[in-house]
Formats: structure tokens, C-alpha cells, sequence
């Protein structure tokens, strides 16, 4: 497995140690002052100033695992050369087995490396890095212990796991019932809406008959007021006409028609002040309908309230049955009710 | 709605009933203003001045 690492070397003189400089060009200068040279790219971590004047004992101070930009960082001294070496860990993609195997081929001198629990107890190799995360751990390499605290973690990388408790499974149970009783739930309700549909259009029926034979009647008369008004345009054309061309003349009649037009527009605005509706000739069809219908209505005594309440309860019950009727047959959850626009 | 704003309502001879509508009420426009002309003449109300000379 081809694992990505950063290798840092920290440029860090021991006092009274044998081991050769890196830096070809730095041989001239004295340990002591590349003390901090620190290649700019690294990061800073805190233990290894402090190893500087330690020649031959091993460096046992707490190894820290960081998170940089949400990628757990390990920094752990290898044995051969006394340096640190950062091992960037994949938390769900790795094992500890395979992080013992990255130790040992980057620093051969490794002999034995094992990860030991808090408690001491062995971890084994195939345990993932996520789940070893979770707490503090202990790195032994070469006899060396190691203790790793393992810091709290952002939300986001934390899975939605937990412990199972009672609220889950009265969840479980809960899901389970819906599962197995709602298709018959939704049978039952089908049933039911379709016997109030029966009950619905049985009331319904005697009223539509009496509906049907209003409306006629008021579209008749509605009709009736449209072709009036063609009849008027035709007599007030004619009449201008014959009194321009034959009787006076333009010079005269103009100023008529200007106040003709003019009364024409207070009528259209007295229109609108009156019945808070624009004056075009649909709505002012419908109204006159309306008019008429409710006129009707009196007359033969049809309670219209009632009418409209019972239709309105025949959309709700029909849209019902259509949100059922989909999901009984295509096993679909129910939709959801819309708000009507 | 929207689908009663796509069929096209159409009014069987249309051309001909309008037509039947206008021209006599056209006519008896002309029949009504003539009949108020000669009542303005007959009262004195408004005798309109003959301009026969168009120079």
C-alpha cells in the first residue's frame, strides 16, 4: 500500500553525539546554534527542543497527534537518527497494521513496534485508525513507550454511531410496525374516503341538476347583456356618423364626440370605484353571470353556501385519494399535502 | 383554467349575427339622430349655419 507521507527532518545538534550533519554546507557551524533551524515548511511541535542536550537517552516525552486541515498527524521520533518523522494518517482507510509497517520501512532501525491501549493491553494489527482515535493509545518502538493522547475531534468526521439505548429501539420497534402494518392503513383509508366520495356525490347530485339549469339560465342572460352592448356601439356609431356626414358637420360634431368619449371614461372609472374590479370584458361577464345566477338562485330557492361547501369537500376527498392511490400501487411513501396556490 | 384559455371559443355563424346586430342598429342610429336634429331646429335650440361658400 502506497502510503502519502511528508518526511520532516529537524535539524537538531547533539551535544556529545556522533552522529553526521545532514547539510554539507552547514558542517562549518557549531551544533549549538542550529539548535532552531527548522525548515520553514515544517510545522512546530513542542517536545524536540527539549532533546537537544540529551546525547544516548532515547526521547520519551509524549509523541502528539494534531489535526492540520482535518488530517490526523502523527509525529514520532524514529530510533535510528533521533529524528521526527510526521506520518499523516488516513482514519478510515488505514489500520494499525498498516501504520507498524510504515514505521519500519521508513526507519529501519525499528525493530519491534506494537500499539498498546492506555491500559496496556495489545491492539491488534488489523484494528482501523478510526476506531483507535477514539482514546489515548500507547506506540512502543524499540522498548520506547510512547503515550499518544488523542485530541477531541470536529464534529463532521465524528460518525453518527452510538451506543444503542432505549429511545433507538423504541425507534426500531416504531419502524418496524409502520412497516408492516401501513400498506393495510392505507387500504382502510382508501376505503374510507371512497365512501365518503359515494356520500359526497349522492348529496351532490340533486343540487348539480338545479346548478346546471341555473347556469344555462344565467348565461343566457349574461349573453344576452353582451350583444345589448354591441347593439349600443352600433347606434352611437350610426347616429355620429349621420349627424357628421348629413345633418352638420364635422366643426360641430367634434366636440360631441370628445364629451361623448369622456363620459365614457368617468363611466369606466365610476366601474371600477364601484365593484373594485378592472373594467375587461371577461370578469365583467363573469360578473354579470354571477349576478344573474345568484338572482336565479333566490328565486328557486338553491342554497348555494351549502353547494360550495359540499364541492369543496368533493377537491379535498378526491385529491386524498389521488396522494393514496399512487403510493398503494407503486409502494411509495404518501405525498405530502401542498398548499394550494 | 389554463386549458380553457387554450380551446378556442368559437360562435357558430359569428360573422353573420354580429353583422345581423350592427347594421340595423346602425340604421336606426341614424333614424334616432336625425329625429334629434330636427327637434333641436323645430325649438330654436341649435340652427346650424349653412357654409356653402368654401373659398
Amino acid at each position: 500500500m502506497a502510503s502519502l507521507r511528508m518526511v520532516a527532518k529537524l535539524r537538531a545538534g547533539v551535544v556529545g553525539c556522533t552522529k553526521p550533519f545532514r547539510y554539507a554546507l552547514k558542517t562549518t557551524r557549531s551544533p549549538v546554534k542550529l539548535l532552531h533551524t527548522i525548515h520553514p515548511r515544517q510545522p512546530q511541535w513542542r517536545c524536540p527542543p527539549q532533546v537537544v542536550f540529551c546525547s544516548t537517552v532515547a526521547p520519551s516525552c509524549d509523541v502528539v497527534l494534531q489535526y492540520k486541515h482535518g488530517r490526523p498527524v502523527l509525529a514520532v521520533p524514529l530510533p535510528s537518527r533521533q529524528e521526527s518523522c510526521l506520518f499523516f494518517l488516513r482514519p478510515m482507510l488505514m489500520t494499525v497494521g498498516d501504520l507498524i509497517h510504515d514505521l519500519q520501512r521508513e526507519d529501519p532501525g525499528v525493530t519491534s513496534a506494537s500499539v498498546h491501549t492506555k491500559d496496556g493491553a495489545r491492539v491488534a494489527n488489523s484494528t482501523s485508525i478510526d476506531s483507535l482515535l477514539d482514546k489515548d493509545f500507547q506506540l512502543l518502538i524499540n522498548d520506547a513507550v510512547y503515550n499518544i493522547h488523542s485530541p477531541e475531534r470536529e464534529a463532521s468526521s465524528v460518525s453518527s454511531e452510538h451506543v444503542v439505548d432505549v429511545e433507538d429501539m423504541k425507534h426500531m420497534v416504531q419502524l418496524l410496525h409502520t412497516a408492516l402494518h401501513l400498506p393495510d392503513h392505507h387500504l382502510l383509508k382508501e376505503r374510507q374516503l371512497l365512501e365518503r366520495l359515494d356520500g359526497l356525490k349522492q348529496d351532490l347530485s340533486p343540487l348539480e341538476q338545479v346548478k346546471a339549469q341555473l347556469a344555462r339560465s344565467a348565461e343566457f342572460h349574461s349573453s344576452r347583456t353582451l350583444w345589448t352592448g354591441v347593439a349600443l356601439l352600433s347606434v352611437q356609431g350610426g347616429a355620429l356618423a349621420w349627424l357628421t356626414w348629413w345633418v352638420y358637420s364635422w366643426d360641430v360634431m367634434e366636440p360631441v364626440t370628445y364629451f361623448l368619449t369622456y363620459c365614457t371614461s368617468i363611466g369606466v372609472f365610476s366601474y371600477y370605484v364601484l365593484t373594485k374590479q378592472d373594467y375587461v370584458y371577461p370578469d365583467a361577464k363573469d360578473r354579470q353571470f354571477l349576478y344573474y345566477f345568484h338572482k336565479g338562485a333566490k328565486k328557486e330557492r338553491f342554497n348555494v353556501q351549502k353547494y360550495n361547501e359540499l364541492r369543496e369537500e368533493l377537491a379535498s376527498v378526491e385529491e386524498d385519494l389521488r396522494r393514496l392511490r399512487n403510493p398503494t400501487q407503486l409502494q411509495l411513501p404518501v405525498e405530502q399535502i401542498q398548499s394550494q396556490p | 383554467m389554463v386549458m380553457e384559455l387554450l380551446t378556442i371559443v368559437q360562435t357558430s355563424f359569428g360573422l353573420f349575427r354580429i353583422a345581423v346586430v350592427v347594421i340595423p342598429f346602425l340604421y336606426v342610429g341614424t333614424l334616432i339622430s336625425n329625429n334629434f336634429a330636427v327637434l333641436l331646429e323645430e325649438h330654436d335650440i341649435f340652427i346650424p349655419e349653412d357654409d356653402d361658400d368654401d373659398d
